[in-house]
């Protein structure tokens, strides 16, 4: 008898969990496209504009770029929401090259996260100048389409290869500094080989390295296939992951 | 068929059911911890990550405040001790000692506008602010993959195999307070 009661118990409290956890994941819209204004802050021209980048990215680098707006991220903070979103949707390919921009309008926060596979070629040092030299100015003023727009511009060129100047940075002739790194690069290299046995897990270096096996935990969608939900035919994303890296600011 | 065969039987037939269980029960048992494993060693990637900006960060900070010496070795100190840790309990310590001497370091900075607005600093914030953002993202997926395994050995039957093979809960990688205020770059 004591024992079916402590059963019931457990039932109920693991029904209160679940229902806790459906209502927390319930809180995540749909993916519309690669530009979701659920907030309703963009115009015409910036979306179209952003939509245009985004596919463009696509095409050419297989990138999959997400632009969001919402009115709030509550209960979640911005960034929670951010990592959250970012895993649910599955932004980016099996590369995990994905990029989501989320501008949350009640808590005046910009966030940029990166996946696992763009975490290499942007650092967060990078993507907070960008949102400092690109996004703030407009946001401040409160133009959240142009913006993003010309953050999504700057990130699109710096991952065709193109340098970002920061400003305040003074540019350094990097010809003979880059020579003189390989240099030290391949002795400490060839050192390590000869002296050191290889180690296993220790320094964590560019965003390939760490592909360990992913348990979809109780939050988080995890890799999906597209499902083809939402509105206009659009295929939904990639199955991308990403670990929480990237910049934000408050404005 | 005599008797005594069809009872050999059936005691052969339940010793080959309970193996092929055992046998799958040590086997989920075995992917269950090497899960807790690969977790933990992303968690380290990450507390490497963020060991590795912090003598870039000091140094900046440095060139402003070079009178703040004592906060100077404080983070130095904390950062050896962190590198130092071999097993996950020892670096979940050193690694709140390190959160407490970094938000001091980060403290004296609001002294030196020159410092705050110096752009190499927003850049390792930035860098500082993304790792602990990391940390704690690898650290929600590490205590997901304690709990399954914390839950799966003491259910029963597992309870029985876990407890022949020595194997104990383990323990969840808590956040310290003063983690949970990630340096904001605030305007």
């Amino acid at each position: 008898m004591e024992k079916k009661r402590k059963l019931v118990g457990l039932g109920i409290v693991l029904v209160c969990v679940f229902a806790l956890t459906a209502a927390v994941w319930a809180a995540f819209p749909q993916p519309q496209g690669f530009v979701n204004d659920f907030a309703n802050v963009l115009d015409r021209r910036s979306q179209s504009e952003l939509q245009v980048l985004a596919e463009q990215l696509r095409k050419d680098q297989g990138i999959e770029l997400a632009v969001v707006t919402v009115a709030t991220t509550d209960p979640l903070d911005p960034k929670e929401y951010t990592t959250a979103l970012f895993n649910e949707w599955g932004i980016g390919g099996p590369e995990d090259s994905g990029l989501l921009m989320l501008l949350a309008v009640a808590e005046r926060a910009i966030e940029v996260e990166p996946g696992y596979g763009l975490e290499g070629v942007l650092p967060d040092g990078l993507i907070g100048a960008v949102i400092d030299q690109e996004g703030m100015p407009h946001f401040t003023k409160g133009d959240y389409g142009a913006g993003l727009t010309a953050m999504a511009k700057a990130y699109a060129a710096i991952l065709a290869g193109e340098e970002f100047a920061i400003a305040g940075e003074r540019k350094v002739d990097t010809g003979w500094l880059f020579s003189f790194f390989i240099f030290v690069l391949i002795v400490l290299l060839l050192r390590r080989n000869r002296f050191y046995p290889p180690r296993g897990g220790g320094v964590g270096g560019g965003g390939s390295g760490r592909r360990t096996v992913f348990v979809p935990g109780p939050t988080f969608g995890g890799p999906r296939m597209p499902t083809g939900r939402g509105s206009g035919g659009f295929g939904g994303f990639g199955g991308g992951r990403s670990g929480g890296g990237g910049a934000g600011r408050r404005f | 068929m005599k008797k005594g065969t069809i009872i050999l039987i059936i005691i052969a037939a339940i010793i080959v059911l309970l193996g092929a269980r055992v046998i799958s029960g040590y086997n989920q048992l075995v992917e269950l911890e090497q899960n807790v494993e690969g977790r933990w060693a992303q968690v380290e990637n990450q507390l490497q990550r963020r060991a590795d900006l912090i003598p870039n960060l000091v140094e900046t900070v440095r060139g402003y405040a070079s009178h703040e010496q004592q906060v100077f070795s404080d983070v130095a100190e904390a950062r050896s001790r962190l590198l130092a840790a071999r097993t996950p309990e020892e670096q979940m310590e050193a690694n709140a000692g390190l959160d407490s001497a970094l938000g001091r370091l980060l403290a004296i900075s609001e002294a030196y506008p020159q410092l705050k607005a110096d752009t190499s600093f927003i850049r390792l914030q930035d860098e500082l602010a993304g790792t602990e953002n990391r940390i704690a993202t690898e650290r929600m997926r590490f205590n997901e993959s304690v709990q399954t395994w914390n839950t799966t050995i003491r259910k029963f039957p597992m309870n029985l195999l876990a407890s022949m093979l020595g194997k104990e809960p383990k323990r969840f990688f808590e956040a310290a307070p003063s983690a949970q205020e990630v340096p904001q770059v605030r305007f």
